[in-house]
Formats: C-alpha cells, sequence, structure tokens
C-alpha cells in the first residue's frame, strides 16, 4: 500500500482535524484530491525550515497538539544547568562541529569546539573538560593518538570523560578505540 | 573513557553519555588538572 493509498484510507475513519496528515512526496504536480486527503505536502528533499512552518501551522490550527510536540521531544535543555558540565568537541568536518554543536545546545550545554587531537591537547592544556566527544579520524593528530597521550598525561579518575565517534561500526575500528583506552563501545547503526 | 558512539549519532546515545559523563563529574568532584602538554 503506498502513501496515497494509505491517506485516503485513513480519512475514511479520522478527519483532518483529529489526524492531520502531511504527505511527503517527489511529486511536483499533485491532484486536488490529494491535496484535500492531507493536511500539507512536502516536496522531497524535504528542507527542515519547510516541515518547521507545516508543524506550526498544524499545531497553531489547535495549540493542544503544541503541548504533545514539546512532550514528544528527546532533548531537555534543562540539562546544562542541572547537570553542569565542560564538554569539548573534536571533530575536523565543519558540518559535524555545527551538527553536533546544535545538538548540545539543544541539552543546554556550549560546547568548545576543536578540528584535530593536536588542538584537543592545546585546549585541554589552556582548561580543564569533565567530557571530550572525539572524532576517531581527524587529520593531524587524530583521536586515537590524542587519546593514548591524554592517557599518558593524566591518571584515571583525573583526566576528562572520554567518548570516541566513529563512521564505521566495523570491529576492527571499535578494537583499536579500545585498545587507545576507551573502555566500552555501543555501536548502533540504526538511526 | 565512557564509550564509542557510531555516527550519525542519535539523540538519545547522546543524552545517555551526557547524563553518564554528569554522573561520573559527581562521584569524581574534584576537576581535572590541566595538562602539561602546552607547557
Amino acid at each position: 500500500m503506498d502513501g496515497l493509498t494509505l491517506a485516503y484510507e485513513i480519512r475514511k475513519h479520522r478527519n483532518a482535524e483529529t489526524l492531520p496528515l502531511v504527505l511527503l512526496t517527489s511529486l511536483g504536480q499533485l491532484t486536488n484530491s490529494l491535496r484535500s486527503a492531507c493536511s500539507a505536502t512536502l516536496v522531497k528533499p524535504i528542507k527542515p525550515l519547510a516541515l518547521f512552518e507545516i508543524l506550526l501551522n498544524i499545531c497553531a490550527k489547535d495549540p493542544s497538539r503544541l503541548k504533545q510536540f514539546t512532550a514528544a521531544s528527546p532533548f531537555d535543555a534543562t540539562m546544562g544547568e542541572r547537570l553542569p558540565m565542560r564538554i569539548l568537541l573534536a571533530d575536523d568536518n565543519v558540518v559535524n562541529q555545527k551538527v553536533g554543536s546544535a545538538t548540545l545546545t539543544r541539552f543546554g550545554y556550549r560546547a568548545d569546539i576543536v578540528g584535530n587531537g593536536k588542538q584537543v591537547l592545546e585546549a585541554l592544556g589552556r582548561q580543564s573538560y569533565d567530557l571530550i566527544l572525539m572524532d576517531v579520524h581527524m587529520p593531524e593528530m587524530d583521536g586515537l593518538e590524542a587519546t593514548e597521550r591524554i592517557c599518558l598525561e593524566w591518571p584515571n579518575g583525573e583526566r576528562p570523560g572520554i567518548v570516541a565517534m566513529t563512521a564505521s561500526a566495523l570491529p576492527e575500528d571499535v578494537r583499536k578505540c579500545l585498545a587507545a583506552g576507551w573502555t566500552a563501545c555501543s555501536p548502533s547503526p540504526c538511526r | 573513557m565512557d564509550g564509542v558512539l557510531t555516527k550519525p549519532v542519535s539523540v538519545d546515545e547522546l543524552r545517555a553519555v551526557l547524563e553518564n559523563a554528569a554522573e561520573r563529574r559527581r562521584r569524581e568532584p574534584s576537576a581535572p588538572i590541566q595538562s602539561s602538554l602546552s607547557r
């Protein structure tokens, strides 16, 4: 059953007031009947702003839905206040830096950002951190070497927590992380 | 030494990492010493 058929079937049981439908489509032309079955349409690839505006419009028609969306949010902007920490984000990819920083902001944290392992060590020389989110593959000095040097520099219990971030869930990469000092792993390929 | 996250990092996993790190900080309240690498 494709999404269009599903939309028509849903409309037999629930109207747009009780269950808004947002159609995601790559079609350029939409029929009137299709438009009438859905509260809104989004043309793929979906732009975040367009999705946000549609959700706002739906919520504006029924403000109680806004509370539902808020309650379902996995973010907790009060975490940074409740559980203050100094966080260092190390990633050479600018997009990853921005996404990581924005995500941490939604948890109430403002992370310092560096682009390689060498800069991690320099940052640690300037100030202390509670947590380092460390990309494994970085230029100049990768996350593995940086972790090894941190482990040599600080005794256990005094060094910051280090969490590796890697695009690979290959056992060999995880083994390298563990050998460098990371003591646990939780690769989860599905998002 | 708190673990390995596979990118793209999920919000739930990041949240768990933050909570674990905060718990670790609570258990070990003394701030990490500064590195001598830059000295």
